[in-house]
């Protein structure tokens, strides 16, 4: 199996595999500005299109490359219903969104912010910082007085940064009700699909290495440990697939923070475990840098490593589970 | 992927609903909610219940009295009846041999046992496995020898569900012992369990239950009117057969049910002085439980939507058995974590506490899911060669 995707699904998939981490290439394919509204300028996609596209973007996404981060300020700028979606949408301003997962000890001075904003993708060069908290939203211009940026890549080549906030000036931004945590959800989730994209690509290298490798005169896919191996990561990777789309599909229900938070949960888990078997199956050539599989792996495993950890969402999964439980008596009861 | 219903799905489950709601005799359900397991009895009376209705063959069509419901119709009233707490009907005749006697039975066959088998008139078995024929069920030795137009069996089946209930069984057994392949002599019977030769004999599993039996078959004579399809082309049917009960066994429905049940269970028993289910460590096992049921339940109804009614599932199959399995093996594993001491005791509390042994019971009936209807290093040796091409 694999993902189904509509025809504009597929479209914006190649177009987004293509233009790979490319500013310019990203602008003018309009790729930016996919989760805009068409109002301002953008192709107004919902979250529950623009995932399974990502997900098909990353199978051949090159290193480096910020598909997972690409939609994400346009989404934010359109939920914080912010004057900036126009120029994110169309290239003209860099911007970033920060999610709790990223702000350790922020404080509030009267109208400045101080601390630290942590392992930003895109942070590097953006222009505008998004600060989205639970409650209170703000938006700042990056090149403040009293900001400055520590700038590295990420494992997987994704350039990155930390910001040190001294008395930064904001811009205070009453977010509607419920946009924050459904942004730090989409986050989670565009993660996500970076990970099952690179997750399906390792699958099939790695089901086509082991049907072609020999040792001891015949493919070691001919061997029973391997093929149940095997069949471990492709039955799980289908798994995680079906999360996520069904992630995907129900993320404007009810059900949002409990599918997403199942979906990232397997991520770490699950998906971090296949990789991990991926390299096994491979042998020595899965250790070199200098091949594919690696690149493929780091992926999954940044994926994991932000915006919520594995452990972050199997405890949200069980504050959902309790919740649900003490619902299901009250039904009963009454 | 979005799990709603659609419209004429939704009427669906709403009828489905009402009528269980109404029907569904409180003892039974009471049975379910309470932690106990659903009697023989109880289950053949949900199953006239049913019959009464036409809902007891939801995958037959309308020809042989069954409902003709589409893949998702038959999910939904699978989820709703086991969320309703009611019995689990044993495929033997409704999703092993029936099916079979549509695709290759005489038309003497079908007009024979079809009824018989939704009105639960007939209680059908399974004698496929053999002492030393298990996973590899094509080395299977039971003889059938033809004399005149009388096919005599001589043989041994074994662990053989439910055949002290059963009337009749289906029985695989070797007809050509020449033949160039195991899988090319092998014959499907049809067996009167009164006839003479065919002796049962019990056989208690890990539980200290009775599911299981050996059954003898001496010199049993069958008419060859008893002979399904063609002689010798017995495989070929047992392999559908067995894909349509691998389907069976992803139990996505009861599965649902029996999370419900114990996430009850863990909210009701303390850990300190906290519930159960608030305990982080407990919480977080359940978390990914959840998950892992949350994906199976996806996965298999993205298998669904691409089946057509009275498709071929057999490519699927492997995949919902070895999760399906896994998964309630895990839910027995929580809930006898949640029950706590009182699941070591033994007896069973019939009179008592249903708790007791709660959990510890199910952990080891649950033992054979990963066993029976194709092993789980079966079901991967499976999906390695066709799925992969490994
Ligand atoms: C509770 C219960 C109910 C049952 N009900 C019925 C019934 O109603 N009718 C019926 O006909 N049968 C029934 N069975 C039998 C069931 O189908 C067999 O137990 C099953 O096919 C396995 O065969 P076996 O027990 O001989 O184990 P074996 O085939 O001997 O297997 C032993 C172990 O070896 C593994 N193994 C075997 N071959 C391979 C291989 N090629 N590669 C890797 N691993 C392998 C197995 O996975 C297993 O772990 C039932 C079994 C149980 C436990």
């Amino acid at each position: 199996m694999s993902i189904n995707l509509t025809e504009d699904q597929r479209m914006i998939a190649n177009s987004l595999a293509g233009a790979g981490g490319d500013w310019d290439a990203l602008t003018e394919l309009g790729l930016l500005g996919l989760t805009v509204s068409e109002a301002a300028g953008g192709a107004g996609l919902g979250v529950a299109d623009a995932i399974p596209a990502l997900a098909e973007a990353a199978r051949s996404a090159p290193m480096g490359s910020v598909i997972a981060g690409a939609v994400l300020p346009g989404l934010a700028a359109t939920a914080l219903d912010l004057p900036h979606a126009g120029a994110i949408a169309g290239g003209r301003l860099r911007a970033v969104v920060a999610l709790p997962a990223n702000c350790g000890d922020l404080h509030v001075d009267g109208t400045t912010l101080s601390g630290r904003i942590e392992v930003l993708p895109g942070a590097d060069t953006a222009e505008l910082l998004i600060l989205c908290l639970s409650e209170n939203c703000a938006t700042i211009a990056l090149d403040s007085p009293g900001l400055t940026r520590d700038s590295y890549a990420l494992a997987d080549g994704q350039p990155a940064a930390d910001l040190v906030l001294d008395k930064v000036g904001f811009v205070p931004i009453t977010a509607p009700k419920g946009s924050a945590g459904r942004l730090q959800d989409a986050s989670a989730l565009a993660l996500c699909a970076d990970a099952l994209g690179a997750m399906i690509t390792i699958r099939e290298m790695t089901r086509d290495y082991i049907a072609t490798r020999k040792q001891f005169g015949r493919a070691i896919g001919s061997f029973q440990a391997l093929q149940h191996a095997m069949v471990d990561i492709y039955h799980g990777s289908e798994d995680y697939l079906s999360l996520v789309l069904r992630a995907a599909g129900g993320f404007d229900g009810l059900d949002r923070a409990r599918l997403v938070s199942a979906a990232k949960r397997c991520c770490g888990t699950r998906m971090r475990a296949a990789a991990a078997s991926a390299v096994q199956l491979h042998g020595g050539i899965g250790m070199t840098q200098e091949y594919a599989l690696g690149a493929l792996v780091r992926r999954v495993l940044v994926a994991d490593m932000l915006n919520g950890s594995a452990d972050d969402h199997a405890a949200r999964l069980g504050r959902i589970i309790a919740n649900t439980a003490r619902r299901e008596m009250q039904e009963e009861t009454a | 992927m979005q799990i709603i219903d659609s419209d004429e799905d939704a009427a669906f489950r709403a009828e489905v609903r009402a009528f269980i709601q109404q029907a569904l005799p409180q003892d039974i359900r009471d049975t379910f909610f309470g932690f106990r397991r659903h009697s023989w009895q109880q289950m053949i009376r949900w199953h006239r219940i049913l019959a009464d209705k036409g809902w007891v063959a939801v995958s037959w069509p309308r020809e042989y009295g069954g409902c003709a419901w589409t893949p998702m119709q038959q999910y939904i009233f699978d989820e709703e009846a086991m969320l309703a707490g009611a019995p689990r009907l044993r495929p033997f005749g409704l999703k092993m041999i029936g099916p079979v006697l549509m695709r290759y039975g005489s038309d003497a066959q079908k007009a024979r046992f079809l009824p018989r088998i939704l009105s639960a008139e007939d209680y059908w078995c399974q004698g496929f496995s053999e002492p030393d024929a298990g996973s590899d069920l094509a080395s299977l030795k039971t003889k059938a020898t033809l004399d005149g137009d009388i096919w005599r069996i001589e043989g041994q089946k074994t662990w053989t569900t439910t055949a002290q209930h059963a009337n009749w069984i289906f029985v695989l057994a070797r007809s050509a012992p020449q033949a160039a392949k195991p899988q090319e002599g092998i014959s499907l019977f049809l067996v009167d369990m009164s006839l003479p030769g065919v002796e049962v004999r019990p056989i208690i599993t890990i539980d200290g239950d009775h599911h299981v039996n050996e059954v003898f078959l001496d010199g049993v004579e069958v008419g060859a009117d008893m002979l399904v399809g063609e002689a010798n082309k017995g495989w070929t049917y047992a392999k559908y057969l067995l894909g349509n009960e691998r389907v069976g066994v992803a139990n996505v429905g009861q599965a649902k049910a029996e999370l419900k049940l114990l996430r009850r269970l863990a909210l009701t028993r303390k850990r300190g002085n906290q519930a159960l289910i608030d305990d982080p460590v407990f919480a977080a096992k359940l978390a990914d439980l959840e998950t892992d049921f949350l994906a199976h339940e996806t996965t298999n109804l993205r298998m669904l939507s691409t089946l057509k009614p009275g498709g071929d599932a057999s490519a699927l199959a492997p995949f919902l058995k070895l999760r399906g399995s896994e998964i309630q093996q895990r839910i027995t594993e929580l809930a006898s974590e949640a029950v706590g001491p009182r699941a070591a005791i033994w007896q069973r509390g019939e009179e008592g506490d249903p708790l007791d042994s709660y959990g510890l019971h199910g952990w080891l009936n649950a033992r054979a899911f990963t066993i029976f209807g194709g092993s789980s290093e079966v079901m991967k040796n499976i999906i390695a060669k066709t799925t992969l091409g490994l």
